[in-house]
């Protein structure tokens, strides 16, 4: 019943060919099509995949921290007018360049191509050798040409922010979470980095005496514990550091309540371990920080940080979506 | 019924006259004066001082003169504020030598604008208060009792060597109310103006004349928290009145002492326009135009967590509402960076002063003149 004799070797065959071209179509085609449709499969190189993720990942990080600081600039409507003004200028000039720019570029590109081809081969042929120095020279004097059009706009741009918003994007350090002094109003100017650490000898400050001695031993071994998997201490170091911290909360746990409230600040600045590379890193930052002082005379379109974080067509838009945000309210 | 064995009613009829005895027995010596306090309240009585402002009512009654609260209180009763206790018809203040907090800060942090502007003072606050401000930022120290906080031992003598210690000159009162630890205050500041020490005070202003002159004559800067400018909206919000805040600000501009309003912006409980419209009116017809004005921003605290920041377009409308009126120095506080954080001269509109926060990064002001114009800024410069 049902089936008719006749169909059956027909719809059997319709069912295998169906059965071959969806399922083992996917399983057989690399034997069938060979190298290249694994090729093809691998056309996504992992390598390639992790570096397009970490570049997205930078430039997100770097737009969340443009918002950290946008946030806490508290930027009036007619400083963001101002702002995305100057940046679409900004950005037909910058066209205008780019234009310029691909057109040059790509003439040094294939002179530089054909110059790899040339050494790769091992010989050194003059011409080629003269046009490829030339090439080198054009784009390190276009990276200078593309400074020169952000110089006109650097004082524009000072003009916009107020001293106290100069104050904050100077002291201001890429953060994805932002920083006590911007998420909160109230303790701008006076957020302190040493809050935990004050916590915590408050908290040493508040054992029993009879209990103090045991405790003490603990807590510098949870502390050595904690930074020697932090910093590969060796065991001259950790002795050093064991002998150190013995010493500064048997004073932070004796002292005087009047005396501890206020050196809290400093006695807490001595609480945290400071591993003998961060102070070198301290020591290199200061000289940074000279070196930067240096530039900045030299290279203020480089060195300024207005000009890296308000100096950009992608902010635009997000400007524009601030501005109609303050509109709406 | 056998000698010697009684019956289950005479047993419960004796219980009950002789423990009603006994129970009755302490109270009626206590009632005598003849039962001496548990060790524990001695201990604690011991500690607290006899309060300054009070009046005997009648028998242990006693009343408080400090706040225009007038708490009345019976034998061991505890004023509002938490620091003052009635024993035995003498009201103790507990509020003495105990502060729950010693900081070092920046005097801006009262807030204050015009007063010795970068200097670093000593803060002092004692726990207590006698409001009840359903957004305070220090509750957990201002609605409690003093002997129940974890406090420092700060006697009078210890002070002038603190200070030495950081190179501090100034003492000032902020954090909870001063008022209630003023017993306090006259005795820090009595010992130490001698030392060259100054004294600055931050409170909200709720207070009889009588102690109010007692603070005037030691202080020499006040900060004064006019929360409200509606008698409504004040005892929705603080549970004290309006008029003798007024009051209060008035006696301090007589007296001649330097003085700092604070407006704190409560969204949906003070935003109203038209009241501040108000208040920067009265301000400007009785105590002049020169008496800085602060516009703080509200941050969600307390029994007020589930309202929002004050939205800065409300304060900057504040702000212009202020300097529309004609008041000189009119301020936005709790807001960082804003050019209301600045002082301008009100002559040439030079920024004299200009600040991230509680931080200066610039001061154009020379001898208390404006640097371009020579027009005279009033406040305490040196």
């Amino acid at each position: 019943m049902g089936f008719k004799k006749r169909w059956c070797f027909p719809g059997m065959l319709v069912l295998i060919m169906l059965g071959f071209l969806l399922g083992g179509g996917i399983l057989q085609s690399p034997v069938l099509y060979g190298d290249e449709v694994l090729s093809l499969q691998n056309r996504e190189d992992p390598a390639q995949r992790l570096i397009s993720d970490m570049r997205a990942i930078n430039r997100l990080k770097h737009r969340i921290s443009f918002w950290n600081l946008f946030n806490g600039l508290n930027l009036s409507r007619e400083q963001i007018e101002e702002l995305i003004a100057i940046n679409t200028e900004y950005k037909e000039k910058l066209q205008e360049s780019v234009a310029k720019a691909i057109k040059v570029l790509s003439e040094s590109r294939a002179s530089l191509e054909k110059w790899e081809q040339a050494i790769r081969d091992g010989s050194l042929p003059e011409e080629r050798m003269k046009e490829a120095g030339r090439a080198s020279r054009i784009t390190k004097e276009f990276r200078q040409q593309f400074k020169d059009i952000k110089e006109p706009f650097l004082a524009r741009l000072n003009d916009v922010f107020t001293d106290a918003q100069k104050e904050v994007i100077k002291g201001f350090k890429p953060c994805v979470v932002p920083p006590n002094d911007l998420r909160d109003p109230i303790r701008v100017g006076q957020a302190s980095s040493n809050e935990y650490a004050v916590r915590m000898l408050k908290r040493i400050r508040s054992i029993p005496s009879q209990k103090f001695s045991f405790a003490l031993d603990r807590i510098v071994d949870v502390h050595l514990d904690k930074i020697s998997r932090r910093y590969r201490l060796t065991d001259d170091e950790i002795a050093q550091e064991r002998q150190r911290m013995r010493e500064l909360l048997k004073k932070v746990y004796y002292m005087d309540d009047v005396d501890f409230e206020m050196n809290k600040e400093e006695l807490a600045d001595e609480f945290k371990y400071k591993d003998k590379l961060e102070v070198l890193r301290d020591d290199l930052r200061n000289i940074q920080q000279e070196l930067y002082r240096t530039q900045k005379v030299r290279d203020p379109v480089g060195t300024s940080k207005i000009v890296r974080y308000f100096l950009d067509p992608e902010i635009i838009p997000l400007l524009q979506y601030r501005l109609n945000l303050l509109q709406s309210n | 019924m056998e000698k010697g064995i009684i019956s289950r009613r005479d047993f419960l009829k004796n219980m009950a006259r002789y423990g009603s005895a006994f129970i009755s027995l302490p109270l009626a010596l206590k009632y005598l004066g003849l039962l001496e306090e548990n060790a524990y309240a001695e201990l604690v009585r011991k500690k607290a001082i006899p309060g300054k402002y009070y009046r005997r009512v009648s028998g242990r009654m006693v009343q408080c003169q400090v706040c225009p609260f007038y708490c009345l209180l019976g034998d061991n009763a505890v004023g509002q504020c938490r620091t003052k206790k009635n024993y035995s018809g003498v009201l103790y203040t507990h509020a003495m030598d105990n502060p729950c907090i010693i900081s070092v800060d920046p005097v801006e942090k009262l807030p204050t604008a015009h007063y010795l502007p970068g200097h670093k003072s000593l803060t002092v606050a004692v726990g207590g208060c006698n409001l009840h401000c359903l957004y305070c930022q220090n509750w957990r120290q201002s609605q409690e009792r003093p002997e129940r906080l974890d406090t420092i031992r700060f006697p009078k003598e210890r002070v002038p060597g603190a200070l030495s210690q950081k190179d501090i000159k100034i003492l000032t009162y902020n954090y909870t109310e001063p008022v209630v630890f003023m017993e306090y205050i006259l005795e820090l500041a009595h010992y130490s103006k001698l030392r060259g020490i100054r004294h600055a005070i931050a409170m909200a202003g709720y207070i009889n004349k009588e102690p109010l002159k007692d603070l005037i004559s030691v202080a020499e800067s006040f900060t004064i928290t006019l929360k409200a400018f509606d008698d409504g909206v004040y005892r929705r919000m603080t549970a004290a009145t309006l008029r003798p805040v007024l009051d209060t600000i008035l006696a301090i501009k007589e007296s001649g002492r330097w003085l700092e309003v604070v407006n704190l912006i409560v969204p949906t409980y003070n935003d109203d326009m038209k009241q501040v419209r108000e208040m920067c009116k009265w301000l400007l017809k009785n105590v002049g135009p020169d008496v800085p004005l602060h516009f703080a921003r509200f941050v969600p605290e307390y029994k007020l967590k589930n309202l929002p920041q004050t939205p800065l377009s409300t304060l900057e409308r504040a702000y212009n509402i202020g300097k529309e009126v004609g008041l000189h120095y009119v301020y936005t506080t709790n807001v960082s960076p804003h050019p209301g954080n600045y002082t301008y001269c009100p002559s040439c509109g030079t920024a004299l002063i200009k600040r991230v926060g509680l931080r200066i990064i610039e001061n154009n002001l020379r001898n208390g003149r404006c640097s371009k114009c020579g027009n005279v800024i009033p406040g305490v410069w040196t």
